[in-house]
């Protein structure tokens, strides 16, 4: 299974997907894709989840969590 | 909502409506405070949550209740007592009948309840931010993060204390440099959200959270009494 965290107001909004089915892969990259397009961020976190890895462009289906953070500013 | 201002001893709600940026509007509000001899105003250079167009910020001030300055003026303040809601003043002309007093009182009754539900939105909001936290760092350091309001992230190239909140502090040696920097509408997201925001984007993309943050001046180490616990982590 796959899992997308997207911070927000209510701390953050999961979505889960089974990488085998199709329909619900693409909602969660539909998702992924119009988070990324209002500027969020995604990262991938490994199993452990103590670590975080590398920053991910484009929806992976088999990434495991995804981290998606909103954009930031200088204050 | 009527105009008017109160506090509980953890979270300053105002009723006033917030408008303009989070770096603006947000973090210089001018309250009015009421303490049982005068009323005074000051302004806080603060973070906070923006709730239904409604400024909460979280102090640890012990006052009740404030009204504008010009109803206080007006009237002589008259206190009840709640079993629920403890107690409140409210300020009416001497000559009030006691239906327009108990209108009063329902209506600040449910001023303390509408807060009272965002407080409890809000906090569930930090809770589940501080749970996804949790996952990043575990139990232990979450708890020093609680204490210190301070967390220990190590980026590409240096070292950095993020505060609850938002913003980041470089560690140089002996000394820290503060660097303003949060999430783009931080008032909307749990403090912790901001948290995990910067250690993802610290560990990942240093340099790309430099660009954009600004400086904002420097302190010693020493001088701050949570760093060094937190940095030990």
């Amino acid at each position: 299974m796959g899992e997308m965290k997207i911070l927000s107001e209510e701390g953050d909004t999961k979505i889960s997907w089974n990488p085998e089915k199709e329909k619900e892969t693409e909602i969660a990259r539909d998702k992924f894709n119009e988070m990324i397009k209002k500027g969020f961020k995604a990262f991938r976190v490994d199993d452990s989840g103590k670590k975080t890895n590398r920053r991910i462009d484009e929806f992976l289906p088999y990434a495991g969590t995804i981290i998606l953070i909103p954009p930031i500013v200088g204050g | 909502m009527a105009p008017g201002s109160y506090y509980s001893n953890e979270t300053y709600y105002t009723t006033q409506t917030v408008t303009g940026s989070a770096t603006t509007a947000y973090t210089n509000c001018t309250f009015d405070f009421a303490t049982s001899a005068s009323t005074s105003s000051v302004t806080y250079w603060t973070t906070g949550t923006v709730y239904d167009s409604k400024f909460i910020y979280a102090c640890d001030t012990d006052i009740v209740y404030s009204e504008p300055s010009w109803v206080k003026n007006m009237y002589n303040g008259r206190k009840f007592h709640h079993p629920e809601y403890g107690d409140v003043v409210i300020y009416v002309s001497d000559d009030a009948t006691e239906e327009e007093i108990q209108e009063h009182l329902e209506h600040r009754y449910s001023e303390i309840r509408y807060q009272r539900e965002i407080k409890k939105l809000t906090d569930m909001a930090e809770i589940k931010a501080q749970d996804l936290l949790k996952d990043f760092i575990g139990e232990n350091e979450l708890k020093i993060y609680n204490e210190t309001g301070r967390l220990y992230v190590k980026g590409e190239k240096g070292e950095y204390i993020v505060r609850k909140g938002g913003t980041i502090q470089k560690i140089e040696g002996k000394n820290v440099i503060d660097f303003c920097v949060h999430l783009k509408d931080r008032s909307k997201y749990p403090p912790t959200d901001n948290v995990i925001a910067l250690k993802l984007l610290l560990e990942e993309e240093e340099s790309n959270v430099l660009k954009l943050a600004n400086r904002r001046g420097s302190s010693s180490f020493d001088s701050i009494d949570e760093l060094p616990l937190a940095a030990c982590m």
